[in-house]
């Protein structure tokens, strides 16, 4: 109905802020397998163009595109555009994606507004059968509820397997998969074994046309749960191919403390703290992990919240004294 | 050379049958087939046609690196393992089994080459016990046509417990270790084996797939009230050793595109399933024809089954992998007809329900007494011929509805949904609408 970039300022939301930035520290150790200068990042940069500009200040990336589907209001967006270096592209994910040139190294972060839906999983498998070895991968979706909208007027709140495997095919559908996992935290989990099963089976297809050695895994890096406003869900990594492991082992990713190769999430949660707060806490960090902090009188859990997410969190907090 | 005549050698070399024999066969079916082997075994096990196959099973695993079915459903002897199952081609005093499925020996030797290179069956009867173990390059190099025992154990008496095969294969070949790593392609063959083998597993056969539980797809229809399916009874060859007895069923069930159309099930495996195709009689409206229109969703709740049963299985028309239909069969073309009766029947009962739905919505009579009157009974347990029925006058539940469409500016659509509180198009309608009647002071 509305485009959501009318309703929701991208860059005031703080636990995607952090999201972006933590991502950024991600990206940044991608240089084991080229310059980041030579790699392109393809994103989804609405009006804001956060992750294009960060990315691009940051890491140095001057190929950007950026994929818009709201073709009716192409001109703000074009507006909107903040650098010479970012190609704006207007047309569905699906039909922009095909067409790139899948031979550069790339970051790509398909950051859906929606839950996960058919189009999504055919996007993703879409970048899982092209991407070469090195390229980043990272997906977003909604995960406060699933629906099936093939019948637009009356679309279905999938809230059982059987509904499930009506939507997206039996073979799609976990044999054990029970109502449970389709609501809450917990079809936030669902969401991201879907992308992941989906990105596999992606390369499954690739990789039988591939020789021994060259096959391209997907070395899970990232997984990222949050609420703004509704509930979204993120789930990240690198294909590598079986010659270029090593180039992932020592890249250092595991060193990141949101490093996160399984199916469990880092749940991101804003601190609650007033700014005279974050400087008392600040002069305390980083913390040995030994020692607790002193953070009396503020709440032990929102300081340690604080401590866990002080390095990305935004800074436009109002400046009162 | 001298003093020996000259000849021409025609020898076929081995790598060339075993790529002949796997070639045009897809490796759904070449596992299909092997847990047909299991089943014919159950049924020697168990003859007559009241199957009850409790405490038996069939296991199936496979990944990347291996592939392995095992079951308790016999074994096989040596006898056979030594002069049929193994053999290239299928001598013609093969011995067969009463309303089989499986198609013996080609079947596994296929399956076999067709997954691996290398590859061991053990099989255990009552009296015997025996297993091989084969490379397949080595034994490719060999000249030779035969394989040797690994274990033989003859004269012995074994329990009913001991008693079964197991088939392993391992240095998969590079595509099927491929298939056989991919999620997608496990779970959807499970569903496979599930929608074929359902007769077997609902009489009692325990199949599991890599270590889950195969549950077997109910295939039901509504019956019960003013409300039955039709069913047509017909036997052909009446006067033989092994008549083929045929079962028509085609009514109605819950609205569920995926699993409407005609099944067609041989000696209880499902050849074609849900199928909506030219092949059951869809889509063949042609000029001067009442024919039957293009599957649509309207027609979700289409169910139709014929069942085909004759002791001798070469009778009932299926292919020769008993995999697919024989449309030139002399039986199918018989029944064909028939089908397409009973579609046209359940189509004009379903196209009256949609018109219905468009001028009642939820509030459909006959969708509200077919509720009520009917209940979902399992196909296999519907006997007997019988016209189709329903309710023919219903009553309405609750007073008629019709619908009402419009368009309006989004942005205008989305004010109205902030001020009412609502969080659809659809809402903004039916609550301006309550709103405006009630203050016409004409809700009750």
């Amino acid at each position: 109905m509305t485009a959501s970039y009318e309703l929701i300022d991208y860059s005031l939301r703080p636990a995607k802020f952090a999201e972006r930035k933590m991502l950024c520290d991600f990206f940044s150790r991608l240089r084991v397998f080229g310059s980041l200068e030579s790699y392109r990042y393809v994103g989804f940069g609405s009006i804001w163009f956060s992750d294009c500009i960060l990315f691009h200040r940051a890491l140095g990336i001057s190929d950007i595109i950026s994929i818009e589907c709201e073709i009716d209001h192409q001109k703000r967006f074009e507006f909107n555009n903040p650098l010479r270096g970012i190609k704006l592209i207007m047309g569905e994910a699906s039909d922009v994606l095909p067409t790139l040139d899948w031979d550069i190294r790339s970051i790509i972060w398909l950051d859906y507004d929606d839950p996960l839906n058919l189009g999504i999983l055919e996007d993703v498998r879409t970048v899982a059968s092209r991407a070469r070895s090195g390229t980043a991968f990272v997906v977003s979706v909604q995960s406060e509820k699933i629906f099936d909208k093939r019948d637009q007027e009356n679309p279905v709140h999938v809230q059982s397997k059987d509904e499930f495997a009506d939507y997206f095919g039996a073979n799609r559908t976990p044999e054990a998969l029970a109502q449970s996992d389709l609501r809450g935290w917990t079809l936030s989990k669902t969401s991201r074994q879907m992308l992941r099963s989906e990105i596999n089976e992606g390369l499954n297809l690739a990789n039988a046309a591939r020789p021994a050695g060259q096959r391209i895994e997907f070395r899970q890096t990232v997984a990222f749960e949050y609420k703004d406003g509704a509930k979204m869900t993120t789930v990240g990594g690198v294909f590598v191919d079986q010659g270029q492991n090593a180039h992932f082992d020592g890249a250092g990713l595991r060193d990141l403390e949101f490093f996160r190769d399984d199916e469990e999430a880092l749940r991101i949660h804003m601190p609650l703290v007033t700014p005279h707060e974050m400087r008392h806490l600040d002069r305390q960090l980083p913390a040995p992990v030994s020692s607790g902090l002193n953070a009396d009188p503020i709440p032990l859990k929102e300081a340690n919240r604080y401590a866990k997410f002080y390095r990305y969190l935004p800074n436009f907090a109002s400046f009162e004294r | 050379m001298t003093g020996e005549a000259k000849h021409i050698n025609a020898m076929p070399t081995k790598a060339f049958f075993v790529d002949m024999l796997v070639r045009d066969i897809p490796t759904e079916r070449a596992i299909l087939d092997l847990v047909d082997n299991c089943i014919d075994g159950a049924k020697r096990l168990r003859p007559g046609s009241d199957e009850n196959f409790d405490g038996l099973w069939v296991k199936i695993h496979l990944d990347g690196d291996r592939f392995e079915i095992s079951d308790n459903c016999g074994g096989f002897d040596t006898e056979t393992a030594m002069n049929y199952a193994f053999r290239f081609g299928r001598p013609a005093d093969a011995k067969s089994t009463d309303y089989s499925i499986g198609q013996f020996g080609v079947g596994m030797k296929r399956a076999l080459f067709k997954f691996g290179r290398y590859f061991e069956v053990h099989s255990t009867t009552s009296y015997e016990k025996w297993a091989m173990k084969v490379d397949v390059d080595e034994w490719e190099h060999g000249t030779d046509w035969q394989f040797e025992f690994a274990e033989l154990i003859e004269d012995k008496a074994f329990t009913a417990d001991e008693c079964g095969t197991r088939i392993m294969v391992n240095k998969l070949r590079p595509e099927i270790a491929n298939k056989f790593s991919s999620e997608y392609f496990r779970r959807s063959l499970a569903e496979t084996i599930r929608a074929h083998q359902r007769q077997f597993l609902s009489s009692g056969l325990a199949i599991e797939f890599n270590g889950q539980h195969l549950t077997h797809t109910d295939l039901r229809v509504l019956s019960g009230g003013s409300y039955s399916p039709v069913v047509e009874e017909i036997t052909f060859d009446r006067e033989t050793e092994a008549p083929v007895l045929v079962r028509i069923i085609a009514g109605i069930s819950e609205s569920k595109p995926a699993d409407a159309g005609w099944y067609i099930v041989c000696n209880g495996r499902v050849i074609l399933s849900a199928d909506r195709s030219e092949a059951t009689g869809w889509n063949s409206v042609s000029e001067q024809k009442d024919g039957i229109p293009k599957f649509h969703n309207q027609y979700a709740r289409f169910r139709g089954i014929v069942f085909f049963d004759c002791s001798s299985s070469q009778k009932l028309p299926w292919n020769t992998t008993k995999t697919g239909l024989d449309e030139a069969s002399a039986i199918w073309q018989s029944v064909f007809p028939k089908m397409l009766d009973h579609t046209r029947t359940i189509i004009k009962f379903l196209n009256r329900l949609d018109e219905e739905f468009e001028e009642y919505g939820k509030n459909s009579p006959t969708l509200s007494t077919l509720a009520k009157e009917a209940s979902a009974l399992d196909v296999e347990k519907i006997r007997g011929a019988r016209p189709f029925a329903w309710n023919m006058n219903p009553k309405a539940p609750g007073p008629k509805l019709t619908k009402i469409q419009y368009s309006r500016e989004v942005a205008k659509i989305r004010t109205l949904m902030e001020a009412l509180g609502v969080n659809s198009a659809k809402a903004v309608g039916e609550t301006t609408f309550d709103m405006i009647l009630s203050e016409q002071g004409e809700d009750e």
